[in-house]
């Protein structure tokens, strides 16, 4: 394994006696494209601005590309960072904000000139070079920022939700130019988002954060697929969450779970959650297959479908399980139709995992 | 309703009119007029007023004036951005504390600041008896242009903080981080960033600054002395003193003149500046 | 370090403001301790405490004169009647349409930025070549012109700051246009204006330009006496006096500051 170019250690941070960070643990490989997502306040601009040097950490330290820049000013830190703002020059031409960085660092004209030219160029903004930032629409001023950092050809990239104050098309649109010239230049990327489909979709890791410490972190498909806790189960996606009052092995890597007196059901995995503390099941909508009760046998749960709302692509059925407490959110099933009355549902998918608390 | 509330500021109008423009107007019609000890207006119709005021020493006095207010400008700009960004960049308790220090002296009689100028520097005062300690014979540190540099500048200052004030309050604070982030060094974020951004503020706080220093009274009166002749010290004798009306008016209108000049050029400038 | 913001610059501006600010506070400074201290001279730095220097001020009658006779009255006169004139000013400009609004607007404002002391010229010529004999009304006049632009300032900003809606909806419950201004507006105006007429009375106070030419003999004000007997009499009456001048001013700023929000210059 190659050394990586980002090392977070026990990174914490505090204010007065509130700590908002950590202690956090992570890492970047080279060419990687790491999501930190988290809901809002949950610390990810301050991890961010932590690496980039504009907060200072209290304990822990940053290493990139194997040297501990923790307390190196952040002028010196050879880190981009893309702005949530995008914190343009406003009295710069797009030309001489990008050329800013090179300027500084005494390059010569003709090679500012051509390094300018070929990131505008990489940015689609070669037309525009002699614009002001107030002259241009958001996702011009965000392709400015980005080439302003890109053009110093730093080691990372951070980008501090760069895609949030574009409109929801242009957001899309972004997404996958960002991702393409990410994986062009082979550079490593860090994102902030609370967006989780934004993170599903762009990253090759995702960091959850919860409260200023790491709550998950894995591929997209492993966050997804096998969320750790219910937090996660629920942030990412959306999850029926189910208490567990017993679990008793069925053979096979198969788990016999009962929920209440009238609800048993069986379900696959790989290790004993009891083990692990997993006392709870997450059930995606749409790895629950829905239809009268009369038409199931086996293993599966039962309710009364109390309410329905269509959706385009499918329908969301409410379902009010047997025995469930009066006050427990009613299930949610996808279907193609809606339905009435006595219901049963069975896991179709692979969407049905053991959580903790 | 329109027509009638729109008649309220009539009053002030009028007031502005009868006493700022006409006084003004009658400024102009005594500048030229001649001297006469018969009649307190002065007689006929002359140009030798204009005339006097560029010869030798009425124009020195100018070429005085303009040299004591741009330095005075010139330095109270430099010390003023400190602690203007000081201000700026504080949590709200600071900033309100700040301001509120600042506010003082803006309001304070320039007299009560002379005062104390007078005694500091004067004769007998700390500052000379510590220059004597150190070996060096002096009376008193008054009566010579830095003394009334000093007191321009200390006049002048809480006027160009406010002025930038609200220029540098324009500045995101990510804009500074961006430049950080870009390899800027903190002087580097301020030369190629917030100099230019606070530039309109700058300038008007200079304007304000030079308007003020060329037309003060009291600094160079009491901390200039004898040593020391300013435009205002010139109208004054001339009215109060000698009694040469039509000199002192002439006077007046050319410092007018070159104020609103200066103002003119540099508001063309700055807006050339902000077309691009 | 617990401070969120990034701001290396502020850091080392630090100690650089802080000299400027001791430079700026420096002379009051000195004339405040002087008003405090025992010494029977402008000594300094003082030796001892004392306010033997206030109470004595009670038998410097021109000094006392000055300060209560005619510096607080007319300051008070002034500020009320630039109240008056600067807030039908303002909201003259802001209601009325018409051409050149924003012109007006500049040239109600001119009176801060043009050189005082040219005023007090051209007023001293022109009271002087009309025979009107110099009071405290020539001079009061004077000063309401140099310190309404204060309160037409305050009453706009407060104005820009009210949300037209408020009237509207006043007008839209039954109440004529100037009724709803008044019930409305008004009120939330009361702030602006009460700021706007403390700087007027301060700009009076304070003022020497003007009344270097439009104070004569009894209606001499506080800063033309300091200005006339500091040079001549080493007596630190005249110090408690102008430190009674530079307390009634900060408190009046520190009020504003206090009850109303955010001065403003
Ligand atoms: N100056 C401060 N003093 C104390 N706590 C602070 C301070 N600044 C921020 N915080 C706290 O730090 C936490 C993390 O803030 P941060 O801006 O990093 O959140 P975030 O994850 O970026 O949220 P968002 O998605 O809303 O941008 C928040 O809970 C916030 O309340
Ligand atoms: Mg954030």
């Amino acid at each position: 394994m190659t050394r990586p170019i980002l090392n977070l250690v026990d990174v914490t941070r505090d204010y007065g006696n509130a700590t908002v960070i950590g202690p956090v643990s992570f890492s970047a490989e080279q060419g990687e494209f790491i999501s930190l997502l988290g809901p809002s306040g949950c610390g990810k601009s301050t991890l961010l601005r932590c690496i980039a040097g504009f907060e200072p950490v209290n304990g822990g330290r940053i290493e990139l590309n194997g040297k501990d820049v923790s307390r190196e000013a952040p002028h010196r830190r050879r880190v981009g960072l893309v702005f949530q703002s995008f914190a343009l020059f406003p009295h710069l031409t797009v030309a001489r904000n990008v050329a800013f960085g090179l300027r500084l660092r005494r390059t010569g004209k003709e090679e500012t000139a051509r390094r300018v030219g070929e990131t505008l160029e990489l940015v689609g903004l070669s037309h525009l070079a002699d614009r002001y930032p107030a002259q241009l629409s958001g996702g011009q001023q965000q392709r400015v920022a980005i080439a302003r950092a890109l053009v110093l050809r730093p080691e990372i990239m951070l980008l501090d939700e760069p895609l949030s104050s574009l409109d929801a098309k242009l957001r899309l649109h972004m997404r996958r130019e960002l991702r393409a010239m990410q994986q062009d230049l082979n550079m490593t990327f860090v994102h902030v988002t609370h967006d989780q489909d934004e993170a599903l979709a762009m990253s090759d890791k995702i960091v959850v954060l919860s409260e200023g410490r790491i709550e998950q972190m894995g591929s997209p498909r492993e966050i997804y697929d096998r969320p750790d806790t219910r937090f996660i189960a629920d942030f990412i996606g959306s999850s029926n969450l189910l208490e567990i009052s017993e679990i008793e092995p069925a053979g096979d890597g198969m788990w016999s779970v009962r929920l209440n007196e009238d609800q048993r059901i069986v379900i696959a995995a790989d290790a004993d959650p009891r083990q692990s503390g997993r006392h709870w099941l997450s059930i995606r909508p749409e790895s629950l297959s829905i239809g009268g009760e009369d038409t199931v046998s086996g293993s599966c749960l039962t309710g009364t479908a109390i309410g329905h709302s269509y959706g385009g692509d499918r329908t969301e059925i409410f379902v009010r399980l047997d025995g469930a407490q009066s006050d427990a959110p009613p299930i949610v099933a996808h279907a193609d139709r809606s339905f009435d009355g006595r219901v049963a549902l069975t896991i179709t998918g692979p969407g049905a995992t053991f959580v903790r608390a | 309703m329109r027509a009638r509330t729109g008649l309220l500021f009539v009053p002030y109008l009028l007031l502005l009119l009868a006493f700022l423009v006409v006084p003004i107007a009658g400024l102009v019609e005594i500048s030229a007029r001649n001297q006469s000890v018969t009649s307190i207006g002065g007689v006929g119709l002359t140009m030798a007023n204009y005339q006097r005021v560029f010869e030798g020493f009425y124009l020195d006095i100018i070429f005085d004036t303009v040299r004591l207010a741009a330095i005075a400008t010139l330095i109270g700009a430099t010390l003023a951005y400190p602690l203007a960004y000081v201000i700026v960049r504080s949590q709200p308790l600071a900033r309100t504390v700040l301001t509120c220090l600042v506010m003082v002296p803006l309001m304070t009689s320039v007299v009560v600041k002379v005062f104390g100028w007078f005694i500091l520097l004067g004769r007998g005062g700390p500052a000379v008896r510590m220059l004597q300690k150190l070996g060096i014979e002096v009376q008193t540190l008054l009566n010579t242009e830095p003394s009334v540099v000093v007191g321009l500048v200390e006049f002048a200052l809480p006027f160009m903080v406010f002025s930038l004030v609200p220029a540098l309050d324009r500045i995101s604070p990510a804009v500074e981080e961006a430049a950080a982030n870009l390899g800027a060094t903190p002087f580097q974020t301020f030369r190629l960033v917030i100099l230019p951004l606070s530039a309109s503020g700058l300038t008007s706080g200079a304007l304000l600054c030079f308007g003020i220093s060329s037309s003060a009274y009291v600094v160079p009166a009491i901390m200039g002395g004898h040593a020391v002749r300013m435009i205002a010290q010139q109208i004054y004798d001339d009215v109060l003193v000698a009694f040469d009306w039509p000199a002192a008016a002439a006077f007046s209108i050319a410092l007018l003149v070159l104020l609103s000049v200066l103002i003119f050029a540099a508001l063309r400038a700055s807006r050339r500046a902000t077309d691009v | 370090m617990s401070d969120r913001r990034f701001s290396p610059l502020r850091r080392l501006f630090l100690v650089p403001a802080a000299a400027v600010l001791c430079f700026m506070l420096l002379p009051m400074t000195v004339v405040v301790l002087i008003a405090l201290g025992e010494s029977a001279t402008y000594e300094f730095p003082p030796r001892g405490l004392t306010l033997h220097w206030f109470s004595n001020l009670l038998h410097a009658g021109p000094l006392l004169n000055a300060l209560f006779l005619t510096s607080l009255p007319l300051a008070l006169t002034v500020a009320a009647a630039s109240l008056v004139v600067g807030t039908l000013a303002a909201v003259g400009l802001t209601r009325g349409r018409f051409l050149g609004r924003s012109a007006l607007e500049v040239f109600f404002l001119t009176p801060v930025v043009f050189p005082q002391i040219l005023l007090g010229v051209a007023l001293f010529l022109l009271f002087a070549r009309a025979n009107v004999p110099l009071t405290l009304v020539t001079l009061g006049i004077g000063h309401v012109v140099i310190c309404t632009p204060y309160v037409i300032r305050a009453v706009l900003a407060g104005i820009g700051g009210i949300d037209p809606r408020i009237e509207e909806a006043a007008r839209n419950l039954g109440a004529p246009p100037a009724r709803a201004f008044m019930m409305a507006t008004l009120p939330l105006l009361r702030s602006s204006m009460l700021s706007g007429a403390v700087f007027a009375f301060i700009v009076s106070f304070s003022d020497v330009n003007i009344a270097l030419f439009l104070s004569a003999g009894d209606t001499t004000t506080l800063p033309i006496r300091i200005l006339a007997e500091m040079e001549w009499n080493n007596d630190p009456t005249i110090a408690a006096a102008a430190t009674l001048q530079v307390s009634i001013i900060s408190v009046l700023l520190i009020l504003v500051q206090r009850f109303i929000g955010t001065v403003r210059a």
